[in-house]
């Protein structure tokens, strides 16, 4: 299952990203000098709290920043394409086609307007069909609904064999019914079942990495092992990659290949998970292990003290220096560089 | 036995719903009627008049004003529920016969206006949702605020003075030439040209409704621009904006299928009530345009004191904003598929 850091297979290869937003205040610097691989079929969690620039990361790889965000520097190789030159009609056909998205809160992320079946057929029709899959029975769809819909929305897939792959895709996804569930709102499914169909839309095309910005946070602790099961079963099947961003540390924990965890736009430290969870380097990831709590101890929990730094004015030194109860004069006054702790394992601190 | 979807029974339950509101209108309408000074008799013989008291009391006695109030009134509504609307006190005609003269006029200028209104704010608002404080939104925001400021009165005229008196493009008052009147089908010009295949009456009733639709729709168009600007901001916002986008969905679909959609249930709301007013509050384009429909009758009617007209007029209002009502919330169901009726 794990395909432990072997270059050459790099699906998605970020290296020196920055990412700013021009703000009143000054640029905000988001995401800063972030470098980081994932293997065709690789799992890799990114761990770290709110506004650390984890959304951030993954809507650069989209190519979504909001105005007036913007990639400063550094490039995005995905299938040996650098994302960050693709104009905006060869990136619309990466979207959902190749690199697929599950938003944080279903609920607010399906429109409440379109019947979800509709919802998961339009990355179809707007990628121009059902991957991969055998022209059978084209055109059968009978009828001048069959007919008008076939005109208005098919482009190279009948109204019949895009229904069936619905379906299917629902069924795959865990939704019971979906025979009649497609043609439900999404206001008619619970949380989980949002979050199922949301996971249906993001494979529609098969595509090669998912990015899943907090797919569980929005809901219930019993739905999220659910969620995450069958995000598991999925790339254990497609091989889809799958970036899961998460501020869990034991989620990343559980599920993921490796870890990067991300403080204050920098990855502080990543490496394969049995590595950083056992002999953690950096000390934002042992305040974070610190802070997790654990069944059955009872010893009370260490918080890390202190604020998240503003992005828009980052003193010269290592950037969790002010928070770190290790930190030393050199931490304040020069940024740390990264240093190899092992095998895959690296940390940005000036103490290892 | 007709089987009904349970939308159909509550669609047939609000309009069954409407007789008893229509009854409570006419009563309201009649007492109103009744309070202001003076009658039909006084209107008509003018004050100082050469016509002797007994005269007067004859005329009031042969159009049952000498009854009591209450008397008038019972025979009223019993009239009313028989589907009979009484006969006009001054022009001595039907008045079910007078309305179905005036209320298409009406209702053609008050669809045109408000068609004008929908492509003038619709996209106005929509492009400067887009593109905040753009060229496009500060324009649009001024012009709105002029739009909303200028009374109609004053348009309208300026309107006239520009288009029809300085460049003769367009005619100053009415509805169609009288030469070139289609046949009589709904009693819309517009529509009638259209049915009939009348072209020379169709390109002259359009010409002479530009002027007043633009003058009564101006005012609803820049409220309409307005509201679609900060609902669609609100949508754009939104999550599933930017899921739709993640799905690779082109930029101009994402605006029309993804955004367009939720952010019309507020301006579809407001168009309710402005198609309302539209209707029943044009006395003023109507009379500035010579144009034949309900609000003039009305206005005329009030100052005679001609009873049952304004009673049957302000009836009709009163079931158009109803009827209207519905319409909007049947709308709502199919924008939104959480609400239903």
């Amino acid at each position: 299952m794990a395909y432990p850091c072997a270059k050459e297979s790099a699906l998605l290869e970020v290296s020196g990203l920055y990412t700013v937003y021009p703000s009143a205040r000054g640029m905000v610097q988001a995401v800063r000098n972030v470098s980081f691989a994932v293997s065709r079929g690789e799992i890799v969690g990114i761990v770290g709290e709110s506004g650390c620039g984890k959304s951030a990361l993954l809507l650069s790889i989209m190519g979504l920043l909001p105005s007036p965000g913007r990639i400063a520097q550094g490039q995005i190789l995905f299938d040996g394409r650098n994302l960050v030159d693709l104009s905006e009609p060869a990136m619309r056909s990466v979207r959902g086609k190749e690199i697929a998205m599950v938003f944080q809160d279903p609920m607010t992320a399906l429109n409440p307007a379109h019947r979800v079946g509709e919802q998961i057929a339009e990355s179809l029709r707007v990628h121009g069909g059902v991957p991969e899959l055998a022209a059978g029975d084209g055109g059968q769809a009978r009828g001048a609904g069959g007919f008008i819909r076939r005109r208005l929305w098919k482009r190279g897939l009948s109204a019949v064999e895009e229904r069936r792959y619905v379906i299917e895709l629902m069924r795959n996804v865990g939704i019971p019914l979906p025979e009649h569930r497609h043609l439900e709102y999404p206001h008619q499914f619970s949380g989980g079942m949002q979050q199922r169909i949301m996971i249906a839309i993001a494979l529609a095309c098969r595509p090669k990495l998912l990015l899943a910005d907090e797919p569980t946070t929005a809901l219930d602790v019993t739905i999220q092992a659910q969620v995450l099961d069958l995000m598991e079963e999925i790339n254990r099947i497609t091989g889809t990659a799958i970036v899961l961003v998460t501020h869990d540390l034991a989620v990343a924990a559980d599920f993921c290949d490796s870890i990067a965890v991300m403080y204050a736009g920098q990855i502080v430290e990543r490496g394969p998970t049995d590595a950083v969870m056992e002999d953690p380097a950096h000390p934002y990831t042992r305040g974070l292990l610190r802070s997790m709590p654990v069944l059955g101890n009872r010893k009370p929990l260490q918080p890390i003290t202190g604020e998240v730094p503003d992005l828009a004015n980052l003193g010269p030194g290592c950037s969790f220096a002010p928070r770190c109860d290790l930190s030393e004069k050199v931490c304040l006054e020069e940024a740390p560089s990264v240093s190899a702790i092992g095998q895959g394992h690296e940390a940005r601190c000036h103490l290892r | 036995m007709i089987r009904l979807t349970r939308t159909q029974v509550k669609i047939a339950e609000r309009i069954l719903a409407t007789i008893p509101l229509a009854l409570g209108v006419a009563i309201v309408a009649f007492v109103f009627m009744r309070a202001m000074p003076g009658d039909p008799v006084d209107i008509m013989m003018g004050e100082g008049a050469w016509t002797s008291e007994e005269e007067m009391a004859a005329l009031r006695d042969e159009m049952g004003l000498d009854e009591p109030i209450h008397a008038q009134l019972w025979a009223y509504l019993k009239r009313v529920l028989a589907g009979d609307l009484g006969y006009s006190m001054i022009r001595s005609r039907p008045v079910a016969e007078i309305i179905r003269e005036a209320l298409p006029a009406t209702i053609e200028l008050a669809v045109f206006s408000l068609l004008f209104a929908l492509a003038v704010g619709i996209p106005v608002g929509v492009a400067s949702a887009l593109k905040p404080n753009s060229f496009v939104d500060r324009a649009g925001a001024s012009l709105s605020l002029l739009g909303v400021s200028l009374p109609a009165f004053w348009l309208g005229i300026v309107g006239v003075l520009i288009f029809s008196m300085t460049l003769g493009w367009l005619p100053t008052s009415g509805r169609i030439a009288y030469d070139a009147q289609p046949a009589h089908i709904t009693g819309m010009v517009i529509l009638d040209a259209i049915i009939t295949g009348n072209l020379p009456a169709l390109g002259n009733a359009l010409k002479h409704i530009c002027l007043p639709a633009v003058t009564l729709g101006l005012g609803v168009a820049a409220v309409v621009a307005r509201v679609t600007r900060s609902s669609m901001l609100d949508v754009i916002s939104a999550d599933y904006i930017q899921f739709a986008r993640a799905k690779g969905v082109p930029e101009g679909e994402v605006t029309r299928r993804h955004a367009l959609r939720n952010a019309m249930i507020p301006t579809v709301t407001l168009v309710g009530l402005q198609f309302g007013s539209l209707l029943g509050g044009n006395m003023i384009v109507e009379t500035i345009f010579g144009w034949p429909g309900l609000g003039r009758v009305v206005v005329d009617s009030i100052f005679a004191r001609d009873y049952p007209v304004v009673q049957a007029s302000v009836m009709v209002y009163a079931l158009t904003f109803v009827l209207i009502n519905l319409a909007t919330d049947i709308i709502y169901t199919v924008l939104d598929p959480k609400i239903s009726l």
